[in-house]
C-alpha cells in the first residue's frame, strides 16, 4: 500500500515539475534535489549500486522537521509493486517505476538549474 | 380600566423603560469588539515583530557558522545547524503570519537538516565533509531567503499600518 502511494506521488510530481507548477532546488548534495510542501519536503537523488557501477534513483520524504519518514529505491520499489500486483495493468504499472523516477529526476535538475529559462535567453540572444 | 388594560400600560411602560438598557447594551457590545479587533491587530503586530527578531538572530548565527565552515571546525557545527533548524520549526509554527510562507520554511528546514547529516557523517569517518563548496552555497542561499522573507514581512507590515 505504502508502495503503491510512493509511486503515485512519484507520477504527481513529475506531472506537476512537466507542468511548471512544482519547483525543485538544488540539494546539499550534487546528486540530490529537494522540493517543499508545508509540512513535507520530498527529495529525488541518485545513489551507486552494490557495485558501484550504475546509478539507482531514489525518493525520500521528510517530515516537518526535517526527518526522513520514508525512501523507496527505484530497483527495490519495483519489487515490490510486481511481487504485489494483481491485474496485468499493475504489473505494468510497475514496469514503469524505474522509468518514472529517472523522468522525475531529469525534470527536478531542470527545474532546480532553471535549464529552460537558460535556453528561452540563450535562444533570445541568438535572434 | 380593565384589568387587561392595565397588563397592557404596564408592558408598554416596561418596555420603554428597556429600550435604554437595550441601546446601553449594543453600545457596550460595539465598544467590546472594537477592543477585540484591536488587540488581534496589535497580537498580530508583535507576531510579525517576533518573526522579524527571529529571522535576524537565525542571520546573526549564519554569519557565524559561514566563519566556523572558513576555520573548519566541523565538530561544533552538527549542533549549530540543529539549532538554526529547531528556531526554523518554531518560526514556522508561531507565526500565522508566515502561512504564506511555510513550503520556504519547510525547504529551510530539510537543507539544514541535510548539511548537519552530511557534517555528522564526516565527522563520524574524521575528515571534512565532501564537497564544501557546495554547503557553503547552500548556506548563503538560505540566508538570502531569509533576507527575502524579512522583505515580505516589513511589506506586510508596512501595508497594515
Amino acid at each position: 500500500m505504502t508502495e503503491k502511494k510512493v509511486f503515485e506521488l512519484a507520477n504527481r510530481l513529475l506531472a506537476r515539475t512537466r507542468a511548471g507548477t512544482q519547483h525543485w532546488e538544488a540539494g546539499v548534495s550534487d546528486q540530490s534535489f529537494l522540493t517543499a510542501f508545508p509540512k513535507y519536503s520530498v527529495k529525488i537523488g541518485r545513489v551507486a549500486d552494490a557495485d558501484g557501477e550504475n546509478w539507482l534513483t531514489v525518493i525520500w520524504i521528510y517530515n516537518e522537521a526535517g526527518s526522513e519518514i520514508e525512501a523507496a529505491r527505484e530497483d527495490v520499489l519495483s519489487e515490490k509493486l510486481q511481487g504485489s500486483s494483481r491485474t496485468l495493468s499493475e504489473s505494468l504499472e510497475a514496469a514503469r517505476v524505474a522509468d518514472v523516477l529517472k523522468d522525475l529526476y531529469e525534470e527536478a535538475r531542470r527545474s532546480a538549474l532553471n535549464v529552460e529559462g537558460a535556453l528561452d535567453d540563450l535562444l533570445a540572444s541568438m535572434q | 380600566m380593565s384589568v387587561d388594560g392595565v397588563a397592557n400600560v404596564a408592558s408598554i411602560v416596561g418596555a420603554a423603560l428597556a429600550v435604554p438598557s437595550l441601546v446601553q447594551i449594543f453600545r457596550t457590545k460595539r465598544v467590546a469588539d472594537e477592543v477585540k479587533d484591536r488587540v488581534s491587530s496589535v497580537e498580530a503586530k508583535l507576531a510579525k515583530l517576533g518573526a522579524v527578531d527571529a529571522r535576524t538572530a537565525i542571520v546573526a548565527e549564519l554569519d557565524e557558522i559561514k566563519h566556523l565552515h572558513r576555520l573548519g571546525v566541523w565538530t561544533i557545527l552538527p549542533a549549530r545547524y540543529s539549532a538554526i533548524r529547531r528556531r526554523l520549526i518554531s518560526l514556522k509554527i508561531e507565526n500565522a503570519s508566515l502561512s504564506q510562507q511555510e513550503s520556504t520554511l519547510q525547504s529551510m528546514i530539510q537543507q539544514f537538516s541535510d548539511m548537519e547529516h552530511k557534517i555528522e557523517v564526516a565527522i563520524a569517518a574524521d575528515r571534512p565533509p565532501k564537497d564544501v563548496p557546495s554547503l557553503t552555497r547552500v548556506l548563503a542561499q538560505q540566508a538570502d531567503r531569509l533576507n527575502e522573507m524579512h522583505s515580505f514581512i516589513r511589506k506586510a507590515m508596512e501595508e497594515e499600518q
